[in-house]
């Protein structure tokens, strides 16, 4: 369960991202977080990360409060929580299976695990036939499933996506929402940030929005409220 | 530290060393350059002591008798001598035992001295006498010029004080020269891992998302750092252990008396522990400094 609690960031520059924002997300939700660009959608995702650290306010994730996670605390909370980013990131020297085997060896997986898991998870996203090819010579959409497979392949329980479809025509971010969707039915919280307003409006599931650092709407079953 | 963790820092580092090819290869050779003048140092610092010990332990007073002396007034002399304070040890060596000496270091040529057989001898008997403590050998040394029938003191002493001095000096600059080259080394390695850092800057910060720890960023460049300072260490013993080879050999057959070096293999023993040493902690501190600044996301 992820709590915001009366959470504000100011920035160093003096400009004020979020103001008092308050909500709280159960396990197995699927939420979207809307807004105008600037709103203040990136910053609550950093603060999910811990990229960032709340000014004042509380945020608390499964029952940790990451406001005070010393430096080396970070990387275990962030081993709970998948992260895709609207430009995939990938890395283009390795493979598809590479960059996503990358994500086990980094939390210390035995060869057999990765062995096992890598596949499974290329498979759920649709990409096992595509092992051994690179990101340069993949679609966006597929660039995309890579992204999710290796955000999905340690079993996070939350999957956080900034911008997931940004970069994706129409049709292949529909796909990429159904996957997102196949993943949420299995149990996986997610949260993501967006400016599809289609998307929203199709997927009905809670919307949070956000104008000028405050919440102006949360609501179940939502719909994206702003005329792109 | 799992096993899974430490093949893949291994894999990682290696990989960097390639990949940063001709920078790992001019950091390897900052390391080699910077042992290398460490090393000759070293090795003539280490020679230098080991020369002073060797000369203080066979240090010897030696004094001719006058060959006016009789056999009586010879064999008094020697209890005399023994009866000196800070004296002791006193060796007889008659001028027909010594002549036998010559003859063995004139080898092949011997028959020269043939005109120097027994009457003919211009040589002396002499005394060689040890001293308990050599920094009051000076005193002991005017005392024994005193005594009846000493034609001519000879001590080693003089020698002694400059190789004396001589290892002071060299040891200081040693340890100067080494800490000024193991900076410029560090910071050398530290550039090229910064590059290594900066070219992976994009794997780093994906990494960070996944949830490495930062010392699971660290070690493959850590790794790649001592990869890189052990190269150097080798590379500049196995030159110092074949120069030293070489050079040994030259002084071998120039048979100068207090040249008395030390062994190749006790040296490099010594020398390849430190260089080792020095090596790794080089590279592993260079990179170090090039990762503390290049990990927050």
């Amino acid at each position: 369960m992820i709590i915001f609690s009366n959470v504000s960031k100011v920035y160093e520059n003096g400009s004020t991202a979020l103001n008092g924002v308050s909500f709280f997300i159960e396990r197995g939700e699927f939420v979207f977080v809307v807004g105008p660009s600037g709103a203040g959608k990136s910053t609550l995702i950093k603060l999910l990360m811990h990229e960032e650290t709340a000014t004042s306010g509380e945020v608390i994730i499964d029952g940790v409060t990451v406001n005070g996670l010393k430096q080396n605390q970070i990387p275990y909370l962030r081993r709970n929580m998948g992260v895709v980013f609207q430009d995939f990131r990938l890395l283009p020297k390795k493979t598809v299976y590479e960059n996503v085997s990358f994500a086990m060896e980094i939390v210390g997986a035995s060869r057999r695990e990765i062995r096992r898991q890598v596949p499974t998870v290329l498979s759920l996203v649709g990409l096992s036939h595509k092992a051994k090819s690179f990101p340069s010579q993949l679609s966006g959409g597929e660039q995309q499933r890579v992204a999710l497979a290796r955000a999905l392949v340690n079993n996070p329980s939350f999957l956080i996506a900034d911008e997931p479809t940004g970069n994706l025509n129409p049709k292949t971010a529909q796909e990429i929402m159904e996957l997102l969707n196949d993943i949420n039915k299995r149990g996986t919280t997610i949260i993501m940030a967006t400016h599809a307003k289609d998307i929203v409006d199709q997927m009905k599931k809670r919307v949070i929005a956000i104008e000028d650092g405050v919440i102006v709407r949360d609501e179940a079953r939502g719909v994206y409220g702003y005329e792109n | 530290m799992k096993i899974n963790s430490v093949k893949y820092f291994m894999k990682e580092a290696g990989r960097n060393v390639f990949s940063n090819g001709w920078m790992s290869v001019a950091s390897m050779f900052t390391v080699v350059a910077s042992l290398l003048v460490f090393g000759i140092f070293m090795v003539l610092a280490l020679n230098v002591n080991h020369m002073v010990d060797k000369q203080e332990k066979d240090y010897e007073i030696t004094l001719t008798v006058d060959e006016n002396c009789t056999q009586e007034e010879t064999e008094q002399l020697g209890r005399n001598l023994a009866a000196v304070t800070n004296v002791s040890e006193v060796i007889f060596e008659s001028k027909e035992v010594r002549m036998e000496y010559l003859r063995e270091r004139f080898g092949e040529d011997a028959a020269l001295l043939d005109a120097y057989q027994g009457e003919e001898n211009p040589l002396r008997n002499w005394y060689k006498i040890r001293c308990e403590d050599l920094n009051l050998s000076d005193d002991t040394v005017a005392i024994i010029k005193e005594l009846n029938g000493v034609a001519r003191v000879i001590s080693s002493g003089e020698t002694i004080n400059k190789l004396t001095t001589v290892s002071k000096y060299i040891s200081t600059a040693s340890i100067w020269i080494m800490l000024a080259l193991a900076v410029i080394s560090i910071f050398i390695i530290a550039n090229t891992i910064k590059l290594a850092v900066f070219s992976r800057r994009k794997e780093i910060n994906i990494m960070k998302y996944v949830g490495a720890t930062d010392w699971f960023i660290r070690w493959p460049f850590i790794i790649e750092g001592m990869i890189i300072g052990l190269l150097g260490a080798i590379a500049s013993g196995l030159f110092i252990a074949l120069s030293y080879e070489g050079i040994i050999g030259v002084f071998a057959t120039l048979k100068i008396a207090f040249m008395d070096f030390i062994p190749l293999n006790d040296i490099m023993a010594y020398i390849g522990a430190i260089f080792l040493l020095m090596g790794l902690g080089l590279g592993a501190l260079g990179s170090l400094i090039a990762v503390r600044k290049h990990l927050k996301v």
